[in-house]
């Protein structure tokens, strides 16, 4: 009989020893799922608006010497497009970021840290999934977006408006002139994090405030396909963008992107092409504390599961003291015998870590439908205070090897022991 | 008919060159007016910031001022919290002192002046002739004032208000001013009632700004914020020249 065959009938016939372990693996790994899957949707979450604020999962820029300049023609945009990177969307945007912009509505008054003019047909996509208050981004569309502007909570509760009152906006322009307009609040999106500080509206009604000639934009945003990764698409489009334009060294980090540009000397035209990882890198300690925290609790687990099956193993393999010394007796070497209780064990992982998966999945719906709300750091990566699971395949896969790893090494030191067991102590023990 | 049309065509233009000419000339004369070319100017402002419907806060400060290099400086005295703190003029630069920091940021001439309508330049020296044309005029009256109401259009990037109205009675002084923005919103409206005669020049005494973007509805009627400015103790006395530097100003700040 093959050990393969040996091992299934051995889990048959001693289920109510191996349920034990079993539970515990689907305990362990039902956690594992759980806080893999959160903390995946969080950091996708916290991406996904991030890059809404931060001009997509790659922003490109222009300098002349160290000063951001502006784009004038579609050159770039028609150049990326062609390149081979796996992009959604490309969209042009126009940013006012000097600090002195302001909403005032009946006498109040609120500072905007970033004012950003978008093409929302182009971006629709990914403006649907913020949450709205009042309004949509649909009402950002057609005509609407002449004289519309979308706002967030926080502003719109500082002023006291609702969608259809209309604001006046206030800012400089790029030469320092005062302008200011009558805009209609289209829309009041729930977001309360620090992706909050900025009003959204048409490309072109920014630019004609800030006095920029039409068709103009600061930034191209490229929102990329969900299974790539950021940073390495972003340096396949720099190498791309480097045959045609001259573009500045990869940047990994916010501090190098500022030590890049305000070096850079040269008067022509030069590209930046700025991931989201390096712009984000300022709270990628708070990502990093996130990924430790939850490996760190796995890990726990983990190690809880493997001393559970350990102690459980070492009863089994007592238990079975007389099953090993007849399977030794009848030729079976100590390799067999070893393989005999690892592969029980793989199988059981298997199996148990599959029904862990699917408690997993179900546990991340029961979270999901907790509101984080009244803990005020998690609006960065909820959405309406919820967390939301992400199922990442790379993520779960690597759960299962290491659940998978982590059972066989705890289950090598009994294997092992089963294996040194002589036929005759064997039988004398059984008798 | 072509002669004539010919004729009245150069009459025009001469008329125009010749009201192009005359309207510089009411500009420099109004810049003649206010400025004090060959002396240093120095006065106290109180400037009185009113909320529409409520808080007032009040800033004093004092300004030293010489036109003839475009320099300025001015200190605060009051709020306790502010006090210590200036802005200094020297060229095209404006720099704007923390006592607290001991720190000089760069700043903007054409940023508000501790958060009110009045802005920082609002202290240097008027150049209408330099930074506007008249692009239209006409007579009204304003109140007790016969005025000269001229449409300026900025004639470059420098000034904050691309486009200005001025109320300018015979004596070449300002008594109103609208200011508008680029895309021709009505921004704030000054009104100066008095001023008093310093040597051979004038200065304003008293100043009221209303910011129209800052309204509330209060009992069915619209109310402003209103800066009001009075200037007093002005003074031609003669300055050094280390009046404006910075190490003055960190001086006269502890």
């Amino acid at each position: 009989m093959s050990i393969l065959r040996l091992s299934i009938k051995n889990l048959l016939l001693y289920k109510r020893r191996y349920t034990v372990i079993s539970i515990a693996i689907v305990m362990a790994f039902s956690i594992m799922m759980l806080t893999s899957s959160l903390s995946a949707g969080a950091i996708k979450t916290l991406s996904a608006k991030a890059s809404r604020y931060l001009a997509g999962h790659i922003c490109v820029n222009s300098y002349q010497a160290a000063n951001k300049s502006i784009f004038n023609s579609d050159d770039v945009v028609n150049e990326i497009k062609k390149t081979n990177i796996r992009y959604n969307v490309v969209s042009k945007r126009s940013l006012y970021t000097r600090n002195n912009a302001m909403l005032l509505f009946g006498g109040e008054k609120i500072q905007q840290r970033r004012l950003v003019g978008l093409d929302f047909e182009n971006e629709l996509p990914f403006f649907l999934d913020l949450e709205f208050d009042e309004g949509s981004a649909n009402s950002m569309l057609g005509e609407s977006a002449d004289n519309g502007i979308i706002i967030s909570r926080v502003a719109a509760k500082a002023l006291g408006v609702r969608v259809g009152d209309d604001i006046s906006i206030y800012l400089t322009t790029d030469s320092g002139q005062v302008n200011a307009a009558n805009l209609i609040v289209r829309g009041i999106f729930t977001d309360a994090s620090l992706f909050a500080y900025a009003a959204y509206m048409d490309i072109e009604v920014l630019n004609s405030l800030v006095n920029r000639p039409r068709g103009s934009f600061t930034d191209i945003a490229i929102y990329i396909n969900d299974n790539a990764s950021i940073m390495s698409e972003a340096e396949k489009l720099r190498l791309s963008l480097k045959n045609k334009f001259n573009v500045l060294d990869q940047i990994k980090t916010r501090k190098s992107y500022y030590d890049l540009f305000l070096n850079n000397t040269n008067p022509e035209l030069t590209l930046a092409v700025i991931p989201l990882d390096a712009q984000l890198d300022q709270i990628s300690y708070f990502i990093n504390a996130f990924w430790i925290v939850s490996y760190f609790i796995i890990a726990v687990f983990i190690l809880i599961t493997m001393v559970g099956i350990i102690n459980t193993y070492r009863v089994i393999v007592y238990e079975r003291t007389q099953e090993i010394g007849i399977m030794r007796a009848m030729g079976m070497g100590r390799k067999k015998v070893i393989a005999l209780f690892v592969l029980e064990a793989v199988m059981l992982s298997f199996v148990s870590s599959l029904i862990g998966f699917l408690f997993g999945c179900g546990f991340v719906q029961c979270v999901s439908l907790i509101d984080f709300s009244f803990i005020p750091a998690t609006n960065m990566v909820t959405s309406k205070g919820h967390l939301s699971g992400y199922l990442d395949l790379g993520i779960i896969t690597i759960d299962f090897v290491a659940m998978m790893i982590c059972v066989i090494l705890a289950v090598l030191g009994p294997s092992f022991n089963a294996a040194k067991i002589q036929p005759s102590e064997a039988m004398r023990t059984a008798t | 008919m072509k002669k004539i049309a010919f004729i009245a065509m150069i009459y025009l233009l001469l008329i125009s060159g010749v009201f192009a000419e005359d309207s510089s000339i009411l500009l420099k004369k109004i810049d003649e007016a206010i400025t004090f070319e060959g002396n240093d100017i120095s006065a106290e402002y109180t400037v009185e910031k009113r909320d529409p419907g409520g808080a007032v806060s009040t800033t004093i400060a004092t300004m030293f001022r010489r036109d003839t290099t475009g320099q300025f400086l001015v200190l605060i005295l009051e709020p306790a919290l502010d006090k210590g703190k200036g802005y200094l003029k020297t060229g095209d630069t404006l720099w704007l002192y923390d006592p607290v920091s001991r720190a000089f940021t760069f700043t903007s001439a054409k940023e508000r002046f501790q958060n009110s309508s009045f802005r920082n330049s609002d202290f240097t020296k008027s150049n209408f002739y330099g930074d506007y044309v008249i692009t239209a005029s006409r007579a009204e009256r304003l109140g007790k004032f016969d005025c000269t109401v001229m449409e300026l259009k900025a004639t470059n990037d420098n000034v904050s208000f691309p486009t200005v109205k001025l109320w300018v009675t015979s004596d070449n002084l300002i008594r109103k001013m609208e200011d508008y923005s680029l895309s021709g919103q009505h921004m704030r409206t000054t009104a100066i009632p008095t001023y008093q005669k310093v040597g051979s020049k004038w200065l304003a005494a008293s100043m009221v700004i209303l910011d129209h973007l800052k309204q509330k509805k209060i009992s069915g009627k619209i109310e402003y914020e209103r800066t009001t400015i009075t200037i007093k103790k002005p003074s031609l006395l003669v300055l050094p020249n280390s009046v404006y530097t910075k190490e003055y100003l960190e001086k006269v700040s502890r």
